[in-house]
């Protein structure tokens, strides 16, 4: 009985706060939302969800120069982890603010507390992917991010177009979840094992000269990437997103446009770059023609949306794309191995990375000012935006600063974003993808600008609004404002940063006990 | 102190900020408090740095970001001071702070008081940028900060439309010089692979080191130079400094006198180590000085407006400095820089008092007598006059002096010198006729406005104590610059140009060298001379200042003459002599040149592309793009049919499809 | 010492004799029992309910409740009947994760009683 005599030490328990915070926020959550008495539920459950994802990220600055694995492995304490959970603690944060006064404000009719645990497991699924060193870790942070998605998506449970958009994006889930995890069984078996850094090295030294094998890797690798494409919403696998956005009330769209797909690129950039990244010659082309798919029709879709939710769905499908070029420049040489030597496109996981913070900022700053209309009885197609420059100015401001963001126009964060994205193409000998971000970035110009005219040259036509208060809302957007205007002049420390996510790469020690699935081969 | 260099620019900025974001509404009426402390503290510490780079002579180097960094592109953001900067700092700063202090008076009751106080900060910070930055890219944020100011001031009074006429001139004009810069700038980096000029790897550094080719640097000296051209009012670029007088006086005194317009010399000064290398472009620098310096100088005789006639001898004196720049006396141009935004601070300051007093009146015809209305005004301005027409003792002398000297001793391009010399002494002389004839037809002689109607006072204390202050320095600054190139000003900042010094000395040595081979002893005698250490002989000191002197006076002379004893009649010779009367008061024609010859077929240019070029073939082309994509959103819209099963399919699809293409197309199982 | 083919034996022993149990029990049923069908008594068994009725039937939400706490505990059983086998060899470490994943499921239950869950409405 082998199995008993798995050495079952202890783990690490420092190298796993953040997660563990974020873990015990959720269990706390619970508990408050059982006890606190309903009247108090608002103000108690806020406070705590926000200084939760502050003590995690507090618990982030001693991990930021870790690069060690726990959990038998299936933990890993790197560079990667610390960004990308930088990353979606800062995407958490904002979405607690953003959503806060919209809760209140539908007040009796939804469970406060329920949104706030099913956000805090959510994001613990995030933070577990980007922290996988381990196949099933990957597919367990998955699923629990997306279930929690799920249920808030159909959140506001009366309103049929959320319960449509949750269903849609339930069954279309869970088909790409199964594609993804019969990926993940090929990825195994013929690796023999599910440790990524495993599964490097054995993919790595059986491919060459076995034809059977090498079709059957391909295979592999061709599941997980349609099983994740589904998850950041890269077309052909997006339909799903502008349904299930529209559907979804406001700040829940906000959140889900960035971290259930902030956990699918973790995925991403653990399962192709940090597993199968000897392979990067078969998945870059692949991932490159998506790319281009992806913007070009988020963006020509977006054209004739005349609701920004479905706008700006479309639009946070442009983006997917724009990232997937960061990934697309991945290039490793035609050795096999953990020679770091012959890596040449670490700057466009790099890029990815950066522009994924910079997505932060300004898709939740657009979705938080649609929240900020929306609260106050407006609708949320461009005849509402209409003229709000003359009866709401600072707002109107903000979307101007965001719509602009995201458009990429200095000195705004979201240009830095696109540049070192384009550079990293260029670096890559991908001229054709850099071109292709450009133009599509031109085809993105008309309808953020549109939203930009309409709110400063047409006149307000809508009366009946009501006046509320919204402090915490009012102050993430104005944080996010900051953000976008601040964080570009530093990109060059931020990137420098992410450039750490190459410990990833190489095989990081595991100091608790031996690692239980020794490298065996089929 | 290096670690709070930043401060020195960022005092101005948040009082600036906060003036425009919270004193607005709440306290309009104090925005003033804010923009003086902050400016104070800014001076205050920009002497500090002065004391500390006086005791230690090492410059100051203050890293505090990485802007962008990619590849071979490092963009950093650093502050850097040495012996120049500090000197600029210095100016900079205690000219602001007493503009800052004369504004409280003469705005007093504007509509607009806390923009004012807004701007005004703004402007100074970005300067303190300017002069701070330690690479090209941050110098040009500064340029271009202090643009947008001067812009933003120059159009204060925006209901006025020649006021935003003349904001739009400035902007406009500085914009082709900023084209040059910024050409500059790109040259600069493909050349040395760097955009900054302090520290190890610095542009500077790299020129000592590697050796370059002397087109390329003629052409980024050149493209340097273009930039200034632009911001510090040069021919062919000058036109956009008359007119941007319209902007509030206080403005006038600080940004298009003191210290933006030097920005321009700044630049060249800083990068003199190129220029060393390139003396094609130095002639260049010197030659347009010193015809900028005649021009400003004849068109400053006829004008009647107050304000005009010091803003055309402001283009004459940038004249000099660019002269002094071209001619290798680097020095002399900074001694003429400071000692410039003193007088003309003061000149500035005091014509303001004037306008104030005489209730908005400027033309000068219409004065006359002031002296016993607004006694301080009028003895400051005499100061200052003085110093401007270069009599001895007062600051402009020993600067002015310098230069001529300078010029005739240029090593660089032996023949020109005298050429350049001759320009700059008739230029002296024209400056101290059109400087008195401006102080005689103000303060003195008869009143030749309606008494009983006109009441001419004295501006309030908070005005004419800026204006004591600056005729006091102006009197004392010369000391420091004596003697004559070799005063205390001169040691301290010749660690900046010591290279360039260096430089110029080898260049000499090698022309000996050649000349000594063609047997010429006289030459050999002379860069001897230059050898033992760059000082020119007392005895040619000696005579330029008195030739100078001279000349200073008889200009003086001259317009006592015309305009207080009237032995002249000024009207009767501009009758007698239309045409030149007319060429200088219409500014050499330049302005109708320009719309002849630039804005009237610039319009011809822009009609024809906007209606043909831009209308038909653009517009057509994009309109026809952008249909084609509207029709085809319209077309892929209709995919997103809301079924659910359609949905699955496409998953389906897609992923039959890759899996195929990539098996059929890469997978060698089936080859 | 065993052999691999004893293992066998034994399993396929335990399959004769599950299927000579059901076949007796049938047999029995068969021979003792009386037999009078009917059309009901023909129906294959489905707990009581109609085995045919409209298709929009609607259930009362509280199955669905009552069913999904019974799989929460059920699954809480099959995760332990394993541990509780390995409980030895497992150690301390083993029985504090053990703990975890309680603890875990019981702030799931009072989550789920506080909020009404438990409660047939």
């Amino acid at each position: 009985m082998d199995l008993l005599n798995l050495d079952l030490s202890g783990p690490q328990w420092g190298l796993v706060w953040p997660q563990l915070i974020v873990f015990l926020l959720a269990v706390v959550l619970v508990f408050a939302d059982a006890f606190i008495p309903k009247h108090r539920s608002f103000e108690m459950l806020t406070g705590i969800s926000i200084v939760g994802y502050l003590l995690a990220l507090g618990a982030l600055y001693w991990q930021h120069d870790k690069h060690a694995a726990t959990f038998q492995g299936s933990f890993r304490a790197d560079g990667l982890t610390v960004f990308l959970s930088l990353i979606i603690l800062v995407a958490a944060i904002f979405s607690v603010l953003t959503s806060a006064n919209y809760l209140k404000d539908y007040g009796e009719r939804v469970p406060i507390g329920e949104y706030y645990i099913l956000l805090a497991f959510s994001v613990l699924g995030a933070l577990l992917v980007s922290s996988a060193g381990d196949l099933i870790t990957i597919f367990v942070g998955i699923e629990l991010t997306a279930l929690a998605t799920y249920v808030l998506t159909g959140y506001t449970k009366r309103n049929a177009q959320a319960v449509e958009g949750a269903l849609k994006y339930f069954l279309l889930g869970i088909f790409a979840s199964a594609i993804l995890l019969y990926g993940m069984a090929w990825a195994y078996g013929l690796s023999g094992s599910t440790g990524l850094d495993n599964i490097r090295a054995n993919v790595g030294a059986a491919v060459e000269g076995q034809e059977w094998f090498e079709a059957s890797v391909l295979l592999a690798l061709l599941l997980l990437i349609v099983g994740l494409g589904f998850k950041i919403a890269a077309v052909p696998f997006h339909m799903w997103t502008p349904d299930a956005y529209e559907g979804a009330p406001t700040p829940v769209t906000a959140y889900m446009s960035v971290i259930p797909k902030a956990a699918g690129f973790a995925a991403m950039i653990r399962l192709l770059v940090q597993g199968l990244g000897p392979l990067s010659e078969d998945w870059r082309w692949l991932i490159a023609v998506l790319a281009v798919l992806t913007m070009m029709l988020g963006n020509i879709v977006a054209l004739s949306q005349r609701n920004l939710k479905r706008m700006l769905a479309y639009s946070s499908i442009a983006h997917t794309g724009y990232m997937m070029v960061g990934l697309a420049a991945y290039r490793e040489g035609t050795g096999f191995g953990n020679d770091l030597e012959n890596i040449i496109g670490t700057r466009g996981v790099s890029a990815l990375l950066y522009y994924m913070l910079a997505y932060v900022f300004m898709n939740i700053g657009a979705f938080a000012v649609l929240t900020w209309i929306q609260a106050r009885g407006r609708g949320v197609t461009l005849d509402d935006v209409s003229g709000l420059a003359s009866t709401d100015p600072l707002p109107a401001a903000a979307m101007a600063v965001f719509m602009v963001s995201l458009m990429g126009i200095p000195p705004l964060i979201g240009f830095y974003a696109k540049y070192y994205v384009i550079l990293a193409a260029m670096e890559a000998d991908m001229l054709w993808l850099a071109i292709a971000v450009v133009l599509a970035s031109g085809i993105s110009a008309y309808f953020y600008l549109r939203v930009v005219a309409v709110m400063y040259f047409s006149s307000s036509d809508v009366t009946n609004t009501r006046s509320v208060r919204t402090p915490l809302l009012n102050a993430s957007i104005i944080l996010l404002v900051i953000g976008n205007l601040v964080l570009g002049l530093f990109s060059a420390g931020i990137v420098d940063l992410s450039e750490d996510w190459t410990n990833a790469l190489t095989v990081a020690q595991t100091t608790d006990g031996a690692d239980a699935a020794q490298v065996t081969n089929p | 102190m290096d670690r709070y260099l930043v401060l020195i620019p960022l005092l101005p900025l948040l009082a600036s900020g906060f003036n425009l974001l919270v004193s607005r509404k709440y306290f309009p009426e104090k925005a003033h408090i804010f923009a003086i402390l902050s400016v104070a503290g800014s001076f205050i510490l920009s002497l500090l740095v002065f004391r500390e780079i006086y005791d230690n002579e090492g410059p100051l180097h203050q890293h505090l970001w990485s802007w962008i960094a990619s590849g071979r592109f490092h963009a950093e953001i650093g502050l850097f001071a040495d012996q120049l900067t500090a000197v600029m700092l210095v100016m900079v700063t205690f000219v602001s702070l007493l503009v800052h202090i004369y504004s409280v008076g003469y705005m007093h009751g504007d509509a607009s008081f806390y923009r004012f106080f807004s701007w005004l900060p703004l402007f100074v910070f970005t300067m303190l940028v300017l002069v701070l930055a330690d690479n090209y890219l941050l110098i040009f944020f500064g340029w271009e900060g202090v643009g947008l100011c001067s812009y933003l001031l120059i159009g204060y009074y925006y209901k006025r439309r020649s006021a935003g006429n003349a904001a739009k001139k400035a902007f406009i004009v500085n914009r082709i010089g900023d084209v040059g810069f910024g050409l500059g700038i790109m040259l600069i980096f493909t050349t040395f692979g760097t955009i900054s000029f302090a520290g190890e790897h610095g542009v500077f550094s790299e020129l000592s080191h590697g050796d370059y080719s002397t087109k390329t640097l003629t052409a980024i000296g050149l493209l340097l130079f273009t930039g200034a051209v632009g911001k510090s009012a040069q021919f062919p670029l000058h036109v956009w400094l008359p007119d941007a007088m319209e902007g509030p006086t206080p403005v006038s005194a600080l940004i298009h006198a003191a210290t933006m317009v030097t920005a321009g010399i700044y630049l060249v000064a800083r990068s003199n180590p190129i220029y060393m290398q390139a003396p094609d472009a130095m002639m260049v620098v010197a030659v347009i000085g010193a015809f900028t310096a005649f021009m400003g100088a004849t068109i400053a005789t006829v004008q009647n407006d107050i304000k005009r006639v010091v803003a055309y001898s402001t283009v004459s004196q940038l004249g000099y400095m660019a002269l002094a720049l071209g001619v290798g006396a680097w020095v002399t141009a900074i001694f003429h820089l400071v000692a410039h935004a003193f007088f003309k601070a003061c000149l500035f300051l005091g014509s303001g008092s004037v306008i104030h007093g005489m209730h908005e009146e400027q033309d000068i015809q219409k004065m006359g007598g002031l002296r016993k209305f607004m006694p301080i005004t009028f003895w400051t301005f005499l100061i200052a006059s003085l110093a401007n027409a270069g009599v001895f003792p007062f600051a402009g002398f020993w600067s002015k002096d310098e230069i001529i000297t300078g010029a005739w001793e240029s090593s660089i391009f032996p023949r020109f010198g005298d050429l350049l010399t001759v320009v700059a002494l008739v230029t002296a002389f024209i400056s101290a006729y059109y400087m008195f004839r401006l102080v005689f037809l103000t303060f003195f002689g008869k009143p030749r406005f309606d008494e009983s109607k006109i009441h001419p006072h004295e501006s309030p204390s908070i005005m004419t104590l800026p204006l004591v202050i600056l005729a006091a320095v102006t009197i004392v600054f010369g000391a420091v610059g004596y003697p004559p190139d070799a005063g205390r000003f001169h040691k301290f900042l010749e660690p900046v140009f010591a290279t360039a010094q260096h430089h110029e000395e080898a260049v000499i040595a090698e022309t000996a060298t050649h000349e000594e081979e063609a047997g010429e002893t006289g030459a050999v005698a002379e860069a001897a001379e230059h050898e033992e250490g760059h000082h020119i002989s007392n005895e040619t000191i000696i005579t330029f200042a008195v030739i100078s002197t001279i000349l200073a006076l008889g200009g003086i002379l001259l317009s006592w003459l015309v305009f207080m004893k009237r032995r002249i009649d000024p009207v009767a010779f501009a009758v007698d002599h239309p045409g030149l009367y007319n060429f200088l008061y219409k500014k050499w024609y330049i302005d109708e040149v320009y719309n002849a010859e630039v804005v009237f077929p610039m319009r011809r240019l822009a009609m024809y592309l906007w209606q043909i070029i831009d209308v038909k073939v653009i517009d057509g082309t994009l309109m026809g793009v952008a249909r084609g994509f509207g029709d085809l959103s319209q077309g892929l819209r209709t995919l997103q049919t809301g079924l659910v099963r359609n949905y699955a399919l496409a998953i389906a699809l897609g992923m039959v499809l890759i899996i195929g293409i990539y098996f059929a197309a890469f997978s060698s199982l089936f080859r | 010492m065993e052999t691999f083919g004893d293992n066998w034996l034994i399993v396929g022993l335990m399959a004769i004799a599950a299927l000579g149990m059901g076949l007796l029990l049938l047999g029995l049923n068969l021979l003792i029992g009386p037999s009078r069908p009917n059309k009901t008594k023909g129906d294959p068994y489905e707990s009581g309910v109609p085995d045919v009725s409209p298709v929009k039937a609607r259930f009362t939400p509280r199955f669905y409740m009552v069913a999904m706490l019974f799989v929460v505990f059920d699954i809480e059983a099959v995760f332990i009947f394993p541990w509780a086998v390995a409980f030895d060899a497992l150690g301390r470490y083993g029985f504090l994760a053990m703990l975890v994943f309680l603890f875990l499921l019981l702030d799931g239950y009072i989550y789920a009683w506080k909020k009404g869950a438990l409660e047939w409405v």
